[in-house]
């Protein structure tokens, strides 16, 4: 790479050409006062910040100014610091930004630069004009009012996340953030990927469930991977006094690029399913409170009968999962039970880059949100997505043809056309994997495992065969259902569902949150789940519980 | 030893700023072993300047023609005036009222609270009219130096007055300044 000289303040630098003036000073270690700019986003100089004076009196956004040779720049002149000033005392006196009562209050870039800048009064009257709250949508807040049109959520939507869901109407002091075309936020076509909430710098786009806990600043910030699905996406995840305030996506996860979907980011915040908080054991035909020691001794009785087969959620991490397998010794399968002879060849960036994507069965607004974005991505930026589905498909307006499943010979037939295909499949009936199995090689396929760590489990054998005896122990964080026709049943798992109460004994575990271990995601790499919070007093860890039975 | 005189009054607040004034505590003792003296000020309840003092310092919102008087007059009667506190410094808490209309300000007020029973509004003319929009201190008159918060620092008001005092221009940063 070529590199200019510049001069910054006098002194000469020398910079990589292409760069823009705001990573340059930079990487010299000069600090520059940003507010619309943001690392993981494309510059548009909206907000004016970060002026630099490349002349006497000419004052340019260095976000947007790429370096040249021989440019000359002041970046703390009298000039620049009094423009600066000016510039956010503009913005702050555009609308109406109460810090007393705003929850943001402390966790906010505009207030940050205020007191940087050591803003200490208006020279603008302001709070005179009302701006409108949208309270319509289920996760976020949108108040208008603390808005500074710096467009990050904008771009975050559209660029990042691939929804385009967010734009501005009107223009100049009119101008407003608006969703889809101009439809309240809870009734557009938002998906709730909240990636503008993470990069909003004000209290303009906040998260409803996250209000009161704290703000980010206070709490403790983890970085882990979401195991609420296989796409496995880092999430820093934080928590104050062990509880969860927020979740963002990790901007450094090679899986996610920081985008996540409302299963990972909003669900286990808003969390609302019963915890099981003490095992039970049923006595007298009921299921009833009991201690941990009755409990192990009515689970070690059931295992000593030689007749237990053991199903397991391939939720869980890669310890707990080979744990159970040497409990059972063997004797043990996946409550997902499915069977797919096509090995994942893909890895969600070859999305980006695919000429032809092939997406068989599944919604990827509701599933797998994150590679829903990836897909869309690549159709805003011309490649080609071709559709199967027999129910209706968020994804239909996107796709170039849409076929049903019957015509599936067809469809992989269209995305054959392609120099470098995508497909990207959930559902593993014969139908589908015939025929797709037929043209391993000449495409890149994505299986959706059914549960999170699918191909961990795969991976030690645990998708395997096994008999099916009349006494099972089952371990999974929320059990919808038992199989049929059995006689003592052991449940291990984090919620309450009506299918427990035929359970003979029932072990309260950690969910998700609280386990640590190995995942391997459906691009087969493997990734640590880290330990966010500590499970509630009487609640064990899924492989806590394995050790002991095994010790015995 | 120069005689500094301070006074100060409220305008349209909670006095909350006061307390933050009084928070100050021993440092108040010691403001006045050099030199400060309290003159016109809710605490000595003393109701106007009964000089011109040196130092002026208000708490509040402009938020009636009353008000606009008392800032005035606090303006002629100091040298130096402060503005203390988000109200007096940026409108604060009272100007949320801004979005509302005057008589709907007033019928929310006195008649229409949960707690009224026949509620009036009060037409007295010792009482101040609403002017259309509640201001900041500074969009009435020159307002020298300022203390932002909700309510500001006791060390704040304290580091701002010893400043003063020692002849220096003071200049709130890190902690010392805060919005909220």
């Amino acid at each position: 790479m070529a590199l200019v000289n510049i001069k910054v303040n006098g002194q000469p630098v020398q910079v990589e050409e292409g760069k823009t003036v705001l990573e340059a000073l930079k990487e010299a270690g000069i600090d520059v006062p940003v507010l619309c700019y943001h690392p993981e986003l494309p510059s548009i100089g909206a907000c004016r910040m970060c002026m630099v004076e490349t002349r006497p009196g000419v004052l340019q956004a260095s976000c947007t100014l790429p370096v040249s040779e021989g440019l000359e720049l002041q970046t703390d002149s009298e000039t620049v610091t009094k423009a600066r000033k000016f510039v956010l005392n503009l913005i702050f006196s555009e609308r109406n930004h109460y810090c007393m009562y705003c929850e943001m209050s402390n966790n906010c870039e505009l207030q940050d630069l205020g007191y940087k800048l050591q803003l200490d009064h208006f020279d603008i009257p302001t709070y005179t004009t009302r701006f409108p709250v949208d309270a319509t949508h289920n996760y976020i807040l949108l108040d208008h009012n603390r808005c500074i049109l710096c467009r990050r959520c904008v771009r975050a939507c559209s660029e990042i996340a691939g929804h385009n869901v967010l734009g501005i109407s009107q223009r100049g002091i009119e101008s407003l953030l608006t969703a889809d075309l101009n439809l309240p936020f809870g009734e557009s076509s938002c998906v709730s990927c909240g990636l503008c909430v993470q990069v909003c710098p004000t209290g303009a786009l906040t998260d409803k469930n996250t209000a009161y806990l704290g703000t980010r600043r206070e709490s403790e910030m983890i970085k882990s991977i979401c195991a609420n699905c296989s796409v496995g996406c880092g999430i820093e995840a934080y928590k104050r006094a062990n509880n969860l305030v927020q979740i963002l996506g990790d901007w450094d996860s090679p899986v996610n690029n920081g985008i996540l979907c409302a299963l990972g980011r909003y669900t286990p915040v808003a969390e609302h399913r019963e915890r099981i908080l003490q095992p039970m054991v049923k006595k007298n035909g009921k299921l009833e409170t009991a201690t941990w020691e009755e409990a192990l001794e009515k689970v070690r009785e059931i295992l000593n009968t030689g007749e237990v087969t053991g199903y397991i959620s391939g939720d869980l991490p890669l310890e707990v999962l080979s744990g159970f397998k040497d409990l059972m010794k063997g004797n043990a399968g996946l409550l997902e039970n499915t069977s797919n002879p096509i090995d994942n060849s893909g890895k969600l960036e070859d999305i980006l880059v695919a000429d032809k994507i092939l997406v068989i069965g599944v919604d990827l607004d509701k599933n797998f949100g994150v590679v829903g974005s990836y897909v869309k991505k690549r159709v805003f930026n011309g490649g080609e997505l071709i559709l199967v589905d027999d129910n209706s498909n968020s994804f239909g307006k996107y796709a170039r043809a849409f076929y049903q499943t019957k015509d599936l010979d067809k469809a992989i037939g269209s995305a054959l056309m392609g120099n470098n295909p995508v497909v990207i499949y959930s559902k593993t009936e014969e139908g589908i994997t015939d025929s797709l199995i037929r043209i391993s090689g000449k495409a890149k396929f994505i299986w959706l495992t059914p549960s999170s760590n699918y191909l961990g489990a795969k991976k030690i054998g645990l998708n395997g065969s096994f008999v099916a005896r009349k006494n099972a122990y089952i371990v999974g964080p929320c059990i919808e259902k038992l199989p049929e026709g059995l006689d003592r049943v052991i449940v291990q798992t984090s919620y309450y569902t009506p299918a427990i109460n035929s359970a003979d004994v029932v072990l309260p575990v950690s969910t998700w949150l609280e386990e640590e271990g190995k995942y391997i995601n459906i691009e087969g790499r493997e990734q640590k789940l880290v330990k966010v919070l500590n499970p509630p007093k009487e609640v064990k860890g899924n492989r806590e519980i394995i050790d002991i039975l095994l010790a015995r | 030893m120069k005689r500094i005189t301070v006074a100060t009054d409220w305008l349209d607040g909670c006095s909350g700023c006061h307390m933050s004034f009084l928070d100050m505590d021993e440092r108040l003792v010691e403001l006045i072993k050099m030199g400060v003296e309290l003159n016109a000020t809710p605490i000595t309840d003393l109701k106007e300047p009964t000089e011109i003092v040196d130092i002026g310092i208000l708490e509040g919102t402009v938020s009636t023609n009353h008000h606009i008087e008392v800032v005035k007059n606090m303006r002629e009667k100091c040298k130096i005036l402060i503005a203390m506190g988000d109200c007096a410094v940026f409108g604060g808490i009272s100007t949320m009222r801004n979005y509302f209309s005057i008589e709907e300000l007033l019928r929310r007020g006195y008649i229409e609270t949960e707690s009224t029973v026949d509620g009036k509004i009060p037409t007295s003319p010792e009482i101040g009219k609403h002017i259309r929009f509640a201001k900041s201190v500074n969009q009435i008159v020159k307002v020298d130096f300022y203390i932002p918060g909700c309510p500001p620092r006791a060390d704040a008001i304290y580091y701002m007055l010893r400043e003063l005092v020692e002849g220096r221009r003071p200049a709130l940063i890190g902690d010392l300044l805060r919005y909220d």
